[in-house]
C-alpha cells in the first residue's frame, strides 16, 4: 500500500529545518494562526511556514460544529480575517449561496468552514509560488535561541528551527472552579469548552448546574436546554451580558483620537468619567438622544427579558459603537504603562465583559422563553460546595445561608486562563498549556515574557526584542480586547508588515 | 455471462453496470430471497434449489464469472464458482469464510487480531441497507464504545487486493441503540488507517479471499485494530456511486466491473496503492420529533455545506418522518471535498443541525 506523498505534510511526523530565505514558525492552530496565514501569503517575504498545531488547522472549540442554533455574537462584518475593508467572511458566504448580510450573526459551525476553507486557500497559495507551508502536529513547549536561529522544542521530543516565531496559541486552559476542581474527571461533569454533541450526551430532563453566566455559559445553557434540560446558571456577577442585534464597523466618531489626547489622564478617576460621560453621549447621539441602555434590574432575567424586548425593537443605539471602541482600546492601551492599563481595565472590566461580550438577541429570546417555561433559572449565590449526591448526582450547597440543590450534571463554563508564556533562567521561553508547564527549578532568574504594542516579545526594559511575535490572545493583557476574529486579523496585517518591511 | 449471487440493492447496481459495458448478467436467488427474485425484472434470473440444476442452467448460459453480490450470497456464490471450476477464492477456506467459529479459528491461526464471536453488529448493518442485518435493533454494545469502527473495501484478482475505500464510521448510542450517523473516506491515510488496512488485508488472505469485490470491518481500540467482519461481496452504503467517481476516480461498483471485462487495465491499478484525492462523506440523515413532516427546511443549511454533492430520497413534506428504527427509509447526502477535516467538521455540523429537529421540522419538533 502506498500513500500519495503530497499529503504527507498534514499528518507526518516530518519536521522541517529552517529553510533557506525567511522561514516562519507559526505555534498554534486556531483562527489568529490562519489569519497569520493569510496575511504572510499575500506578501512575498516569508519563504517557508511550519504550523505547530495539534489540531486540524482553523477547526478549534470557539468554532466547532455546532448546528444552525449554537451563534457567534459578533456581525460578520468583524468576523473577517481581513481587518479592513469589505468583510471576508461576508464574501466568503455569498460565494456559498448564503442570503447573508453583514449585521448577521452566523452560527459558528460556518465560520469553522471558512477559516478551515480560508486556510487551505492561503496554502495553495503559498505551494503555487514554491513556497511550502507544512502542518506538524504537536504542541511547541519551548523556544530558544535568538533571532534568525530559534530553536522550537516540541512535546513529541522532536524540534525544528524557524527564523522568526509567530505565537497564536490561543487562551489558555479552561478554569476551574475551586468547588469542582477534585470532581474534574467525574461522570456527571463537563468542562467547556466541549463540541455541543458531548452535551447532547447529558441525558433530557436532566437538572444541570452551568457555573459561569457569560458567553460560553449561556451557549452551552442553550444547548442543554434545547435538548430537553433544565438548567440553573451561577456565577459570582450573578449577572448575563447584554443584548445586542449586531457588532458592526460604522462611521468613525474620533474616539481613539480623543483617548489619545488624554492619555495622561485615562487612568484617573476623572479620566474614566470623563471617557464614560463622552461614550455616553456618543451613543446617544447614535440613538437621537437615547443611548439604549437598560436600567438596571434586580433579577438579571428580568433584565436579560428587557434588553431583549428593546433589542427587538431595536433600540439598542449603543451596540453601534461597539466596534469602534474595542479599536480605541486594541490601539491606545497599548501605549500607555502597563500599570495604568491594568487600572483602566480594573476599572471597566463588568462593562466591558457586559456590552463587549453582548449575546444576540435571538439568543436572549430563547434564554428568556426558557425562563418563562420554567426550564431556566438563576442561581442566587455561588456554590459553597459540591458532592456526589447520596443517590446519584451532584449535592451543591449555596454560599449564602447555607441552603442545599440537586443536581445530575454540572458544567463548567467560566472561561480560560490566561495563557502564561514565561521565559526561565537560561531564557528560553516556556509556552503555556500541556506539556510547557516551568520545569523545576526553572523560575529562578526568569519572568512572564512581555509583548510589545508591535507585538514582539521582550524580556523587560533594556532587553532586545525577539523575533517572536504574540498574536491574538497571547497579545493580552497588552491588547485588552482579544478574543475577537478582528483583533487576531489587526494582529496579523500589522506582524506581516513589519516581515515584509524587515531586511 | 456473469453470474451474480443475490443481486439485493447494490447488486441490482452492480448488474446495470456490467450491462452498461456490454456484459451479460444471469441473476441467482437463493431460496432466502425469493421475494427479490419475484421483483427483479431481469429476464435472465434463476431461483436456486439444488445445485445440480442450477450449475447446470449456468453451464449451459456459459458462465464465466460468478460474483457475491450482496453480503447473503458469498456461501452460495463460493458453491456455484466450484462446481462450475471457475476462479474464485481458495476453496480450501470455504469453511472458514461461511461458518463463524472456524473463520475465528483461521484468523486466529494468521495471527490476526479479531473482535470474536461477539454478538455485535455491523456498520453496513446499521445502514438498513442490508435484509440480512435490519438496520435498527437492540444489540450488544460492546464493540462499538471500545473504539471507532471502519469498512475497508476491496477488490481482488488473483489473489492481489486493491484497497478502493477505508471509510471511518460515526456511530452514536441513542437510547442504547447504535445509530450510523455517516461514514467518512478521508483523503488522508494516516498511520491508524494503515493499520486498519494491513488488518483488514491480513483477514483477506487468512480467508482466502483472491478475486472481486469484498469489505471488510475493522475496530481500532486501544489495542490497536481487530477485525470485526469480512464479505467477500460488494459492499452497500448508499445508493449512488456518483459522489465515490466524484471524490475518487472509480466506485466500487465500477472497479469490480474493470476487474473482470478489463482485468489487464484493473492490474495497472494494484501497482499504484490507495491514493485518495479527496474525502466523501456519506450522511445518514436522522429526523428528530414525531408526526408528519411539516417542512424540510434544514436542506437548505446542508444544500450550503462546503463539499456538498447530493441527496438521496429526500424526506416529503406531509409524510410521515422516519423513526429511528427505519433506516432503510433514511435520506442520505453525500459530501465530496479535498479536505476531508473539513468533510469531517461539515459532518458534525449536520448532525447537530439533525439533532436538534431543525433538518426536518415535525409538530413536536423542539424549535
Amino acid at each position: 500500500m502506498s500513500y500519495s506523498a503530497s499529503e504527507l505534510p498534514e499528518t507526518s511526523s516530518t519536521r522541517p529545518d529552517a529553510a533557506p530565505g525567511r522561514h516562519v514558525a507559526i505555534v498554534g492552530g486556531g483562527p489568529t494562526a490562519v489569519a497569520a496565514l493569510v496575511q504572510l501569503a499575500s506578501g512575498s517575504a516569508v519563504q517557508s511556514v511550519s504550523i505547530i498545531a495539534p489540531n486540524d488547522i482553523g477547526l478549534t472549540p470557539a468554532f466547532s460544529a455546532g448546528g444552525s442554533r449554537v451563534l457567534c455574537n459578533t456581525s460578520v462584518d468583524v468576523t473577517s480575517l481581513s481587518p479592513d475593508g469589505r468583510s471576508d467572511l461576508l464574501d466568503y458566504l455569498v460565494g456559498r449561496g448564503w442570503p447573508v448580510s453583514s449585521t448577521d450573526f452566523v452560527p459558528r459551525y460556518l465560520v469553522g468552514c471558512y477559516l478551515r476553507e480560508r486556510y487551505l486557500q492561503a496554502r495553495s497559495a503559498m505551494r503555487r509560488t514554491r513556497r511550502p507551508v507544512t502542518h506538524v502536529r504537536d504542541r511547541v513547549v519551548s523556544i530558544s535561541g535568538g533571532p534568525g536561529t530559534y530553536r522550537l522544542v516540541l512535546a513529541g521530543g522532536d524540534e525544528l528551527f524557524a527564523g522568526d516565531v509567530l505565537i497564536c496559541t490561543g487562551g489558555g486552559a479552561p478554569k476551574i472552579p475551586e468547588v469542582l476542581e477534585s470532581h474534574v474527571n467525574s461522570p456527571g461533569v463537563t468542562v467547556m469548552p466541549v463540541a455541543p454533541s458531548r452535551l447532547h450526551e447529558v441525558p433530557p430532563g436532566s437538572r444541570v448546574l452551568v457555573l459561569g453566566s457569560k458567553l460560553g455559559a449561556v451557549d452551552a445553557a442553550l444547548v442543554l436546554l434545547e435538548n430537553g434540560c433544565v438548567v440553573t446558571l451561577s456565577s459570582p456577577s450573578g449577572r448575563l451580558p447584554a443584548v445586542r442585534t449586531r457588532l458592526v464597523r460604522g462611521r468613525a466618531h474620533g474616539v481613539a483620537e480623543q483617548w489619545r489626547a488624554r492619555a495622561a489622564h485615562l487612568a484617573t478617576q476623572e479620566g474614566l468619567r470623563h471617557v464614560t460621560r463622552r461614550l455616553v453621549r456618543l451613543a446617544r447621539s447614535a440613538g437621537a438622544g437615547t443611548a439604549g441602555v437598560e436600567p438596571a434590574r434586580r433579577d438579571p432575567l428580568d433584565q436579560l427579558a428587557a434588553e431583549a424586548a428593546r433589542a427587538a425593537a431595536d433600540d439598542v443605539p449603543w451596540q453601534d459603537i461597539v466596534s469602534e471602541v474595542i479599536d480605541a482600546m486594541n490601539s491606545v492601551l497599548p501605549e500607555i504603562s502597563a500599570d495604568h492599563r491594568q487600572r483602566i481595565m480594573e476599572s471597566c472590566r463588568e462593562s466591558v465583559s457586559r456590552y463587549v461580550s453582548a449575546i444576540p438577541e435571538r439568543n436572549a429570546r430563547r434564554l428568556v422563553s426558557h425562563a418563562r417555561a420554567g426550564r431556566l433559572t438563576l442561581a442566587g449565590g455561588l456554590a459553597r460546595s459540591i458532592s456526589p449526591g447520596p443517590e446519584g448526582g451532584w449535592r451543591v450547597v449555596w454560599a449564602d445561608g447555607g441552603t442545599s440543590a440537586g443536581f445530575d450534571h454540572i458544567v463548567s463554563a467560566v472561561g480560560h486562563r490566561r495563557p502564561q508564556h514565561r521565559f526561565d533562567a537560561s531564557g528560553t521561553i516556556i509556552l503555556d498549556g500541556g506539556a510547557g508547564q516551568p520545569r523545576p527549578g526553572s523560575e529562578a532568574g526568569g519572568g512572564p515574557v512581555r509583548v510589545r504594542r508591535d507585538l514582539r516579545l521582550d524580556r523587560g526594559p533594556g532587553t532586545p526584542a525577539e523575533r517572536i511575535w504574540a498574536l491574538g490572545a497571547t497579545a493580552w493583557p497588552t491588547f485588552p480586547v482579544v478574543n475577537y476574529l478582528r483583533a487576531s486579523a489587526q494582529h496579523a496585517a500589522l506582524v506581516s508588515a513589519q516581515l515584509e518591511g524587515a531586511d | 455471462m456473469i453470474v451474480l449471487v443475490d443481486p439485493a440493492g447494490d447488486g441490482l447496481g452492480l448488474s446495470a453496470a456490467f450491462r452498461e459495458e456490454g456484459a451479460e448478467c444471469v441473476h441467482v436467488y437463493s431460496e432466502a430471497r425469493k421475494r427479490a427474485y419475484d421483483e427483479d425484472p431481469a429476464a435472465l434470473r434463476v431461483l436456486h434449489d439444488d445445485l445440480e440444476s442450477t450449475v447446470r442452467i449456468l453451464r449451459d448460459l456459459g458462465a464465466r464469472v460468478v460474483v457475491a453480490a450482496h453480503r447473503g450470497g458469498p456461501a452460495l456464490a463460493d458453491e456455484l464458482a466450484e462446481a462450475l471450476g471457475l476462479d474464485h477464492h481458495d476453496p480450501c477456506r470455504r469453511a472458514a469464510r461461511a461458518d463463524g467459529a472456524q473463520t475465528l479459528s483461521v484468523l486466529r491461526t494468521a495471527g490476526v487480531a479479531h473482535l470474536g464471536l461477539r454478538a455485535t453488529r455491523t456498520v453496513v448493518g446499521l445502514t438498513g441497507l442490508d435484509e440480512d442485518e435490519p438496520g435498527c435493533v437492540p444489540a450488544s454494545l460492546r464493540g462499538w464504545a471500545g473504539g471507532d469502527r471502519y469498512v475497508v473495501s476491496t477488490v481482488s484478482l488473483s489473489g492481489s487486493h486493491l484497497v478502493t475505500e477505508v471509510m471511518s464510521a460515526r456511530v452514536d448510542l441513542v437510547a442504547g441503540v447504535p445509530v450510523l450517523r455517516h461514514l467518512l473516506a478521508s483523503d488522508e491515510a494516516g498511520r491508524r488507517e494503515q493499520e486498519v488496512v494491513s488488518c483488514a488485508l491480513a483477514g483477506l488472505d487468512a480467508l482466502g479471499v483472491r478475486e472481486g469485490p469484498a469489505h471488510t470491518e475493522v475496530l481500532h481500540g486501544a489495542d490497536g485494530p481487530r477485525l470485526v467482519r469480512t464479505s467477500s461481496s460488494l459492499i452497500e452504503v448508499g445508493r449512488r456511486t456518483d459522489p465515490f467517481h466524484a471524490a475518487l476516480g472509480y466506485s466500487h461498483r465500477y472497479l469490480t466491473v474493470e476487474r473482470y471485462l478489463r482485468p489487464r487495465e484493473f492490474e495497472r491499478r494494484l501497482g499504484h496503492g490507495y491514493q485518495p484525492r479527496a474525502a466523501v462523506g456519506v450522511a445518514y440523515l436522522r429526523e428528530r420529533g414525531e408526526g408528519r413532516r411539516r417542512s424540510a427546511d434544514g436542506l437548505r443549511s446542508l444544500r450550503r455545506m462546503p463539499g456538498f454533492h447530493s441527496v438521496v430520497d429526500l424526506p416529503v413534506v406531509g409524510t410521515p418522518q422516519v423513526r429511528q428504527e427505519e433506516p432503510a427509509r433514511q435520506s442520505i447526502a453525500y459530501f465530496v471535498h479535498e479536505d476531508g477535516a473539513l468533510v469531517a467538521h461539515v459532518l458534525a455540523s449536520l448532525h447537530e443541525i439533525e439533532d436538534s429537529g431543525d433538518l426536518v421540522r415535525t409538530p413536536s419538533a423542539i424549535r
